[in-house]
């Protein structure tokens, strides 16, 4: 500004900024409904907050203001865009003529971000001028360095007071262009809580005393607290073929969104789509038809069925069945020892590892001897089998002599 | 043919037939095809010792032979389909004897044992068996009194019982053929029938390869032999069925798909009249082929239980079995259909009051889950209010709904289930059925059998790799090649944790890796990495390991049995059995009793894998084009 102005100078300018005031209140109206609104002329005059003949004097102590932004349309007519107050404020404080082109290019850009190469080429300056304008801007609270999700590594930057789009900030699921895997990992837990209420009838049947104390053949006193008897086991039942309540997606957006299930996160239903699909790649849920999921039953996350088979074939700590909560039962290959042998290339009868002196086998199929020796610190080499081997002939013969 | 099914193919010969026949049998797998001379060069073996050898396999169906018309030299060729069958052995019995009873499993087993067997033998046989028996022999099951077979039209209807269920079939000479000198030879066969007809036109290969495979599978089906199609019989069939006079059992058996009372109740009478149905010198061995269809009724009846549960899976299993008569194997390299739609037009179908019928006898719960009462309870619920206009025309509804169903008698309720059942099966992602209208109700078992190798390949990897991998597999076959980054988005995973799995997946062959350059370059910086994942390779892969992993149980069985075999031996001393508590030292009880529980360990993981190659191998019907385009 001026750093003098005589009396009529200083009237002046007090009605324009009043004018200029009242407009940029009557914009900023306009914007609450629109927030993208370029504004025109014509907007100003037809807010009816100043004088037609004033506009222009109001429009210009905005703009030498920094609060409104002027752009010229293809066709020639002048438009104008707003600034936050606070924005301008800061603007009013930079002198740089440098700093401001960088400002305006990296305005232009808007949510999506400006990548500094794709700056340096718009402005032409020198590199060392230019990063100068961004580290000052940078440290006004001006601009700030965002990543993208599409590519990490690329240095973006965007208006401080803006919010990236959601192609370069990834969605709901990304924060700072990481993949938020604590978020989805809760949500898929909820997704599957939710869906499964529907999906199945689940009942829970008390077993019968007689068929459970069997287990404890060494009576089954419960007064002495000794042996409690088993779990509640599930009965499952599947929903009629006509059963049309399983959830959908829509109805998973609404129990999201009405419950508030996320702090502070509103679901697109396009975000809830990708989790859902990824669930069901993850054999969690399965699509019943369009966009109508129930849980797998296979992932229904229930305590084992009694009946079913323990892992005892598979107790060894160190093969420890990488994924087994009952939903991975594998397949005969997998849960025999040469499915995870390091050497099952070299392996051959004859060659310097085969079947016959195979540790894994040896871990396998005498889980507690091995494990045994495993926490004195023994594990079973070939020579400590030898050692064990000739303890167990000359208790062996021990025997013999006493029989 | 890979190494190491050649290797297992040979340690279960050795391990049935001794070390004779697997070297005889080792050169063969090994070598190909050879003469007797041939066999003589590359083994150290007398003639003697090899000819003995021969007879012996070729009896087991183990190797083939062939000599051609203008020639006298025999070549011999190893079975390897029949050599590795030998691991089913147990798994046949068990089928047979859930089927057709104790008695009809002890047949399977002698024929198993002996390769094929005249009819004639095996009367002898029984008839010495019977005698065996009286005399304390501790190894016999007892069986039901009216189980025994004790007169020869018994064992007769017995083995007509098998037959029509084609779980044994008649031995033809073309059963010790090679399948590839029998193409050869039908190929010459129709060449010199079309030359004669045709002198001109050698043009339509297409029409001459229809009538090469017509014949072949008058070959393979038994000429003269009945074959059923598509459920239905056609007017020549029926005829010659008539001819042999079991029409009525068989039209009958399928209808209400009671077999085991239908078939004796008809056939015993006749036989009455009739004791020697077959020609005395008719051979019969198992067919292993229809086993394997019961095998894949077992494997989809598990699926099903995974799936939705085990009393929609006991329907499914009475389904399957209705269908089971009408269906002959797995894989038919000679189908008739032309395409897929063609392939479940001739697919068999059951009706359900069949299923009702079967299912008559078991006394197991088959409702459904109660949706009603969840419902209501979400309407008093807290949040009910929003579906309640709804819901009381709804509830008006289900309120009638209950009282018709209070009327019904306990037979109509039971009767709704099962139609329910069938509906929820068909209802399934998986269609388990498919309804062709009219309550008639098929299989799709292309569909199913690639759900099931897909299912065995996932929990493969799942296990190898964790659960990442076969998340990104799935993936991938989904959507097709995708870059990583891609791989990610969809499985909400960072890119960083996917990218060590699918490293290690490639290591192993499961997963590929192409290389797309941006530009003439070539930098790594400025190339594309596409993953896929291609699911046949994969299952050749993994089929490989697991007749590697198969033939290193077989060994592990060997050499854990040599520490104990001294003491094996002891106990098989025909002075300590009948004795054992009193001549076995504790020691040496407490290592029979370790070995024994280690082998049933061991044979129990083998017994496992081949259901897993089951389903990579045997139950993948051939290529058929997909739709059914007219051309």
């Amino acid at each position: 500004m001026a750093p003098k102005m005589s009396p009529a100078d200083m009237a002046k300018e007090k009605a324009s900024q009043a004018m200029g005031q009242a407009l940029y209140g009557a914009c900023q109206e306009h914007l609450e409904r629109d927030p993208d609104y370029f504004f025109a002329q014509e907007d100003f005059e037809s807010y009816n907050v100043v004088p037609r003949a004033e506009t222009g004097n109001a429009v210009q102590w905005l703009v030498n203001n920094h609060l409104v932004r002027v752009y010229t349309s293809q066709d020639g007519q002048v438009l104008f865009k707003l600034r936050p107050e606070d924005v301008a404020k800061r603007l009013r404080t930079n002198p740089a003529e440098m700093e401001d082109l960088v400002y305006q290019h990296i305005e232009d850009s808007s949510t999506a971000g400006l990548w500094t190469k794709t700056l340096k080429a718009r402005a032409n300056m020198q590199t060392n001028v230019l990063n100068k304008a961004i580290k000052s801007l940078e440290s006004k609270k001006l601009i700030k360095l965002i990543v993208s999700v599409k590519s990490p590594t690329k240095k973006m930057y965007m208006l401080w007071h803006l919010s990236a789009a959601e192609d370069v900030a990834g969605g709901a699921f990304y924060d700072g262009g990481e993949l938020d895997a604590g978020l989805i990992y809760e949500m898929s837990n909820m997704i599957r809580v939710i869906v499964q209420a529907r999906s199945w009838d689940i009942s829970w049947e008390h077993i019968p005393r007689d068929e459970w104390a069997a287990a404890y053949p060494g009576g089954t006193s419960t007064s002495t607290g000794k042996f409690k008897p088993p779990d509640p086991r599930p009965i499952v039942r599947p929903m009629p073929p006509d059963y049309s309540d399983y959830h959908t997606t829509d109805s998973l957006l609404k129990e999201f969104n009405d419950k508030r299930v996320l702090n502070n996160v509103t679901l697109t239903k396009h975000d809830l789509q990708m989790v859902l699909d990824a669930m069901v790649y993850d054999g969690k849920l399965e699509a019943m038809s369009d966009e109508t999921y129930r849980v797998a039953r296979p992932a229904l996350g229930l305590p084992r069925d009694s009946q079913a088979p323990s892992g005892s074939l598979w107790d060894m700590e160190d093969y420890g069945s990488g994924s087994g909560h009952g939903n991975a039962q594998g397949n005969g290959y997998t849960r025999a020892p040469c499915s995870r042998c390091p050497v099952f290339n070299l392996c051959e009868e004859g060659g310097p590892v085969s079947a016959s002196n195979c540790e894994y086998f040896e871990r396998w199929l005498r889980p507690k001897k091995n494990k045994m020796l495993a926490e004195e610190g023994m594990l079973m080499t070939p020579a400590l089998k030898e050692r064990v081997d000739a303890q167990l002939e000359a208790l062996r013969k021990k025997e013999e002599g006493v029989a | 043919m890979s190494q190491p099914l050649s290797e297992l193919c040979t340690l279960l010969v050795d391990d049935l037939y001794g070390e004779l026949c697997s070297r005889v049998f080792a050169i063969l797998i090994h070598y190909g095809r050879l003469s007797l001379q041939g066999l003589l060069k590359y083994s150290s073996l007398t003639v003697r010792h090899l000819k003995h050898g021969l007879a012996v396999l070729i009896q087991q169906h183990l190797i083939l032979h062939y000599t051609p018309e203008d020639d006298d030299i025999t070549f011999y060729e190893a079975n390897w389909q029949h050599a590795y069958g030998l691991v089913r052995s147990g798994k046949i019995v068990q089928i047979i004897e859930d089927r057709y009873g104790e008695a009809s499993g002890g047949i399977a087993t002698n024929l198993l044992l002996l390769g094929h067997v005249r009819v004639k033998d095996m009367a002898e046989a029984y008839g010495v068996q019977k005698k065996k028996r009286n005399t304390a022999n501790g190894h016999t099951p007892a069986f039901a009194e009216e189980d025994l077979i004790q007169t020869n039209a018994q064992l007769h209807s017995k083995i007509r019982e098998l037959e029509q269920g084609g779980y044994i079939i008649r031995v033809d000479e073309k059963h010790f053929t090679p399948p590839e000198d029998l193409h050869n030879e039908a190929e010459r066969i129709v060449r010199s029938d079309w030359l004669k007809e045709h002198p001109k036109d050698s043009k339509k290969d297409n029409d001459r390869k229809i009538k090469v495979n017509d014949l072949k599978r008058k070959w393979r089906d038994g000429e003269g032999r009945a074959q059923k199609k598509s459920g239905k019989l056609n007017l020549q069939n029926l005829e010659s069925l008539l001819n042999d006079g079991d029409a009525p059992a068989r039209k009958k058996r399928r209808v209400n798909g009671n077999r085991a009372i239908a078939a004796m109740s008809d056939s015993d009478d006749e036989q009455a009249d009739a004791p020697s149905l077959f020609d005395d010198e008719t051979a019969f061995r198992i067919n292993i082929e229809k086993c394997e269809v019961a095998m894949r009724n077992q494997r989809l009846v598990e699926f099903a239980t995974r799936y939705i549960g085990s009393a929609t899976a006991k329907v499914y299993e009475a389904l399957l079995r209705c269908l089971e008569d009408n269906v002959m194997r797995c894989r038919d390299e000679l189908s008739l259909a032309v395409s897929q739609d063609d392939e479940m037009e001739r697919a068999p179908y059951v009706n359900t009051g069949a299923i009702m019928n079967a299912l008559a006898k078991e006394k197991m719960d088959l409702s459904l889950g109660k949706p009603k009462k969840r419902e209501a309870e979400r309407a008093n619920g807290v949040n009910g209010h929003h579906r309640s206009h709804d819901g009381e025309g709804s509830e008006a509804a289900r309120e009638a709904e209950r009282e018709a169903e209070q009327n019904l008698t306990d037979e109509q309720r039971r009767a709704q289930s099962i139609e329910q059942q069938l509906e929820l099966l068909a209802a399934d992602p998986r269609h388990f059925i498919t309804n062709v209208g009219r309550g008639k109700w098929k299989v799709n078992y292309r569909s199913l059998t690639q759900q099931l190798l897909s299912h065995d390949i996932e929990t493969t990897i799942k296990d190898k790799f964790g659960d990442y991998a076969a998340m990104a597999m799935r993936i991938m076959k989904d959507k097709g090649k995708l870059d990583e980054k891609q791989i990610s988005t969809y499985a909400l995973l960072r890119t960083r944790e996917l990218r060590s799995t699918l490293g290690q997946m490639q290591g192993a062959g499961y997963v590929e890796n192409q290389e797309i350059p941006k530009d003439n370059s070539r930098q790594p910086s400025r190339t594309l990495y596409l993953w896929f994942f291609d699911e046949d390779r994969c299952r050749q892969l993994i089929l490989t390991d697991v007749y590697k992993s198969m033939s290193r149980i077989l060994q592990r069985i060997k050499s854990e049995k040599s520490v104990v075999q001294p003491v094996i031996d002891k106990a098989e001393r025909s002075d300590v059995v009948g004795h054992e508590d009193d001549l076995l030292t504790i020691i040496e009880k407490n290592a029979l009793r370790s070995w024994m529980e280690t082998e049933e360990q061991l044979l129990a993981q083998l017994s496992r894998q081949d259901d897993l190659v089951a389903v990579l191998r045997d139950y993948q019907m051939p290529y058929l084009r997909p739709t059914d385009e007219d051309a």
